[in-house]
């Protein structure tokens, strides 16, 4: 009788460890479904697998080209730079956000998200008309005395538009970081003698860290994986790789370089997505 | 007592009926594998759809008692629809563009077209069904021309090869749009540049790249192109003949629409049967090919038909292009070029 007794002591933790792994039985099945399963196929496309014997011909098509390579270069500095200048101009955003409350709170909120309400081929139009060179901004310029600038179909153009669709998500992100912050941390700081730059250096800055990498790893991934804006207000010399594979999809049918371009794009994100991660470290946070 | 049945005359009996009930359930099967609840047809989107739902779906709806469903969308994408699922296709009709359908044909996605299911198909030329070897059927055709603002441009070329070498000597400024050769009928357009030329692949690209400086945009889809020229960011656009004519019809005067001599390249649509689509699918082909359904889908998106028995209304005679005036592409020779070209097109076109 003793026996099933101590088994039964025994297991009970186990048993409590497992039971929340249980609940997580239908997401595991629907990741394994509809994202492994895809993936797999992805990746068998890629190296031709329905013809034999597998092929890492495009693979080497795209890393033995130097177009390819400066595509993903591309891609990867686009990323980074819009990025970049989300976090410039959405913390202060964020800021404003955590700080205000009541109706005004609620006004900027619905401000910063109000991008993500339009559809984004309505939105790409809508740049046109503001950016074309006989649009919105450059009749302004010309009504100051100005000269016109052209930015229709060139980087800058590009960046604007995404940049415009993609700070809800930094903004949100860090705000959410910035709003259980202790204020008493920063008065104290302000009592002890800092100034206001030395409060956020040291204190604001490291305590909303969480937010800024979470907002910078959804508008990094976002960015390098949007290709409607790229195509209608891009050209050809501001290629990336999601443009790239919609071209191999629709116009030259090559399905298996489509794959290996977007296997290609993925090991790069989880790259670069580990990188960013390491970024949470407490050590390159001093 | 079972036994008994089985061992006697009831076990024949038990047999007959068996037999009957599984002849009645396969003659059923058989019958509703044949006449299914609906089809589903494909269309492009805006007036391309209303011209479906008004001009073939009631036909083959009247003649079958079938439903229709019209799917929305473009050609690479319900290719890639099919594609997936080749056994059990969520499209029965197809109307895809030219190397969507050789390549749905290479495939073994589509059956081949015959009189036999598709009568009407005896009135469509050669030239509209041979080059897919009877898998696909031009059903309508858009002829590439010149959109102008006749405000800014008074007197364009009368001749392609003097439109291109104009543009490339900047005479219109940078106010210029052209397809993209990675727009769906790009690579194409690429190929009738170069017929321009003598057939020579590099001296279209070499003219192509010429007249860059001045292109404010290769474009990559219609409606973009029409925004460009609508907001008058240029004034000189090449453009499908349906929708330029549609555009200047909406009060838009100062816009004029012309075909360059020798003539230009047909974009067309083919209307095809996917290989796991029901029997009963022919007779919407048969629809679409018809003498009324073409007559009334030239009527509604102004582009060219196939059926040769349709004489143009005057309304509409000015504005549809004559087959005689289009050129089809051989796209048995070209069609294995084109992802080089798209590549060529990316590295060169910067």
């Amino acid at each position: 009788m003793a026996a099933p007794t101590s088994v039964a002591i025994s297991s009970a933790p186990a048993e409590a460890t497992c039971r929340p792994l249980l609940w997580l039985c239908p997401l595991i099945l629907f990741l394994v479904i509809f994202f492994a399963g895809p993936l797999l196929l992805n990746l068998m496309e890629s190296l031709r697998l329905d013809k034999g014997a597998p092929t890492f011909a495009e693979y080497t098509h795209i890393f033995g080209d130097p177009y390819y390579l400066r595509v993903i270069a591309q891609t990867l500095i686009f990323g980074i730079v819009v990025t970049a200048i989300c976090i410039v101009l959405g913390y202060p955003l964020a800021i404003a956000v955590a700080r205000l409350d009541g109706t005004g709170k609620a006004l900027l909120i619905f401000a910063v998200v109000v991008p993500l309400l339009i559809n984004v081929v309505v939105r790409s139009f809508g740049w046109m008309v503001i950016l074309s060179r006989a649009g919105a901004f450059n009749w302004l310029m010309r009504a100051l005395g100005l000269p016109t600038v052209d930015v229709m179909y060139t980087w800058t153009g590009v960046t604007i538009a995404l940049v415009h669709v993609l700070l809800p998500f930094m903004v949100l992100a860090i705000a959410s970081t910035l709003e259980t912050l202790d204020p008493r941390l920063e008065e104290a700081a302000r009592v002890l003698g800092a100034s206001r730059a030395r409060v956020f250096r040291h204190v604001t800055l490291p305590l909303s860290f969480e937010g800024l990498i979470t907002g910078s790893i959804l508008c990094f991934t976002l960015t390098i994986g949007s290709f409607v804006t790229v195509m209608l207000l891009g050209k050809t010399s501001t290629m990336i790789m999601p443009l790239l594979i919609y071209q191999q999809l629709t116009v030259s049918s090559n399905w298996p370089f489509a794959a290996a371009m977007g296997m290609t794009l993925l090991v790069i994100v989880t790259a670069v997505l580990w990188l960013q991660l390491q970024l949470r470290r407490p050590r390159w946070r001093r | 007592m079972w036994r008994d049945v089985i061992r006697g005359r009831g076990a024949i009996l038990v047999a007959i009926g068996l037999g009957t009930a599984v002849a009645i359930g396969a003659a059923g099967f058989a019958v509703a594998q044949s006449k299914p609840d609906k089809i589903v047809v494909t269309a492009y989107g805006g007036v391309w759809a209303e011209s479906v739902k008004k001009n073939f779906v009631p036909c083959f709806e009247k003649k079958t008692g079938v439903k229709v469903e019209v799917l929305t969308g473009e050609s690479a994408d319900w290719l890639n629809k099919v594609r997936a699922n080749p056994q059990h296709s969520p499209i029965d009709v197809l109307t895809l563009a030219e190397a969507d359908s050789l390549r749905a044909a290479r495939d073994g996605l589509l059956d081949k077209i015959t009189t036999a299911e598709v009568p009407n198909l005896k009135d469509i030329p050669d030239r509209f069904h041979k080059p897919w070897n009877d898998y696909a059927v031009v059903q309508n055709y858009g002829a590439m021309g010149i959109m102008y603002n006749k405000d800014a441009i008074k007197d364009p070329p009368k001749d392609w090869k003097d439109l291109i070498d104009a543009i490339a000597a900047g005479k219109y400024g940078k106010h210029v749009a052209w397809p993209a050769g990675t727009y769906t009928w790009g690579p194409e357009f690429i190929w009738w540049v170069a017929q321009q030329y003598g057939g020579d692949i590099d001296t279209a690209f070499a003219k192509l790249k010429a007249m860059q400086p001045y292109i404010v945009k290769f474009w990559t889809t219609p409606v973009e192109a029409l925004n460009l020229f609508g907001t008058h960011e240029v004034d000189l656009l090449a453009y499908w003949d349906g929708r330029a004519y549609s555009f200047i019809d909406k009060g838009n005067s100062w816009a004029a629409f012309y075909i360059p001599e020798p003539g230009t390249i047909a974009g067309s649509v083919l209307v095809s049967k996917v290989k796991s689509a029901p029997p009963i699918a022919w007779e919407y082909v048969n629809c679409v090919l018809s003498h009324d359904g073409q007559l009334g889908h030239a009527e509604t998106i102004l582009y060219g038909i196939t059926n040769k028995t349709v004489t143009y209304p005057d309304a509409i005679k000015s504005k549809v292009t004559a087959a005689d005036r289009v050129v089809v592409p051989p796209y048995d020779k070209i069609f294995d070029k084109i992802p080089g070209w798209i590549e060529r097109w990316n590295k060169e076109m910067q």
